[in-house]
């Protein structure tokens, strides 16, 4: 009986032992991540996961203009969810030493793919409140580095319409239009 | 200093350079520390109506070493309603929106005088002439033009912002490029 009990005990331990270090497993692979969930940094990725490697734009400190920094997602079930993953990594900023393109406290709170290729984007409205007061500079890096992360890395993705908090909003910070689909060609 | 502020005395200024270099009269679509909508603004400039609009800013850039003057002209996006094709401008109207369309070519000749001038003025890199959609200038019946003087946040702007003539040289820069502008551009 006492026999028994130890290897209940240890077989719970084991099993303890087991979870505790799946546990520790899966907490050091998000940390290792530099995106959101589905997402990790260039580089870090374990071998032999099927990873899909994104190009991300952020401003150059010297010019202004857009640079590249490349991430590595899990890929979703479609191009709604990697689009979500992209611009969660976009929020989370730079790795490197480029500027940050969206405000820190923005979130995405729904993608969706229409037909023609249009892609709705619903932000919440931190991404309003962190782009204003700043100048046009600001909310034109905001804009082109969404758009050039859109069309450099997902094909078929022609325009983007932007909503807050589910709907459309005529600026992100009084200079830009955003009132109807931006074609990403044209803010590229 | 606060951009709105300097901008403010910037713009007063301005307004009695012009008039007494060029003869020309001003309207400032702000002449208080008070918040003016977009609408408001082009209306403004709409109503008289005025034969330029020149829309002064700082900008405030997310990266402190990029600097200098700067201007925007807009490009209404395409495919707008009543924008080339529309069966609302074959009729005749004028839609809200798509006003500037017919004005970009010479919005972009004092767009680009502005820019140099004041490149010249305050002796720091010009960051040429953009087009994008700016819902403040697509409604003038006018050639309109956003100007932004300098970042805010750029390196060493403090300084530049502290000299007493900072303001006299912007003025005259704008008075010369807007004379330019009249004898240069058809």
């Amino acid at each position: 009986m006492a026999v028994r009990t130890r290897t209940i005990v240890w077989a719970s331990s084991i099993a303890i032992l087991l979870l505790s270090i799946g546990f520790l497993g899966n907490q050091v692979f998000r940390e290792g991540r530099q995106g959101p969930a589905g997402t990790v940094a260039s580089g870090d990725e374990p071998s032999g996961a099927a990873f899909r490697t994104l190009t991300l734009y952020f401003g150059d400190p010297a010019s202004g203009v857009l640079a590249a920094e490349r991430r590595d997602i899990i890929p979703g079930a479609d191009t709604a969810e990697d689009v979500a993953a992209a611009v969660d990594d976009l929020i989370l900023g730079p790795t490197g030493d480029l500027i940050p393109t969206l405000p820190p406290d923005a979130r995405v709170r729904h993608v969706f793919v229409g037909p023609g290729g249009i892609v709705y984007l619903d932000f919440n409205g931190d991404l309003l409140t962190g782009l204003s007061g700043g100048g046009l500079s600001r909310e034109l890096l905001a804009l082109r580095s969404l758009a050039r992360t859109l069309k450099s890395n997902f094909d078929g993705l022609e325009r983007l319409q932007i909503l807050v908090e589910g709907r459309v909003i005529p600026t992100l910070a009084g200079h830009l239009d955003v009132g109807s689909p931006l074609r990403l060609s044209e803010w590229d | 200093v606060s951009e709105a502020g300097f901008v403010l005395s910037l713009a007063r200024r301005v307004e009695r350079d012009l008039e007494e270099r060029l003869g020309v009269t001003v309207l400032l679509t702000r002449d208080s520390d008070r918040d003016v909508s977009l609408r408001a603004r082009t209306e403004a400039a709409n109503m008289v109506p005025a034969d330029l609009f020149i829309s002064l800013h700082m900008d405030g850039h997310a990266s402190p070493r990029v600097t200098g003057p700067r201007a925007v002209v807009s490009r209404p996006p395409l495919g707008r309603p009543g924008g080339v094709g529309s069966p609302l401008r074959d009729l005749g109207f004028q839609v809200w929106g798509d006003a500037q369309r017919g004005h970009l070519n010479r919005a972009y000749g004092l767009a680009d005088r502005l820019v140099g001038e004041l490149s010249n003025a305050l002796g720091l890199p010009s960051r040429g002439v953009e087009e994008w959609p700016v819902p403040l200038l697509d409604a003038a019946v006018m050639p309109a033009v956003f100007l932004e003087i300098d970042s805010m946040t750029s390196d060493g702007v403090d300084g530049r912002l502290r000299n007493p003539d900072l303001e006299a040289r912007i003025s005259e820069a704008i008075v010369t490029a807007i004379d330019r502008y009249r004898r240069e551009v058809p």
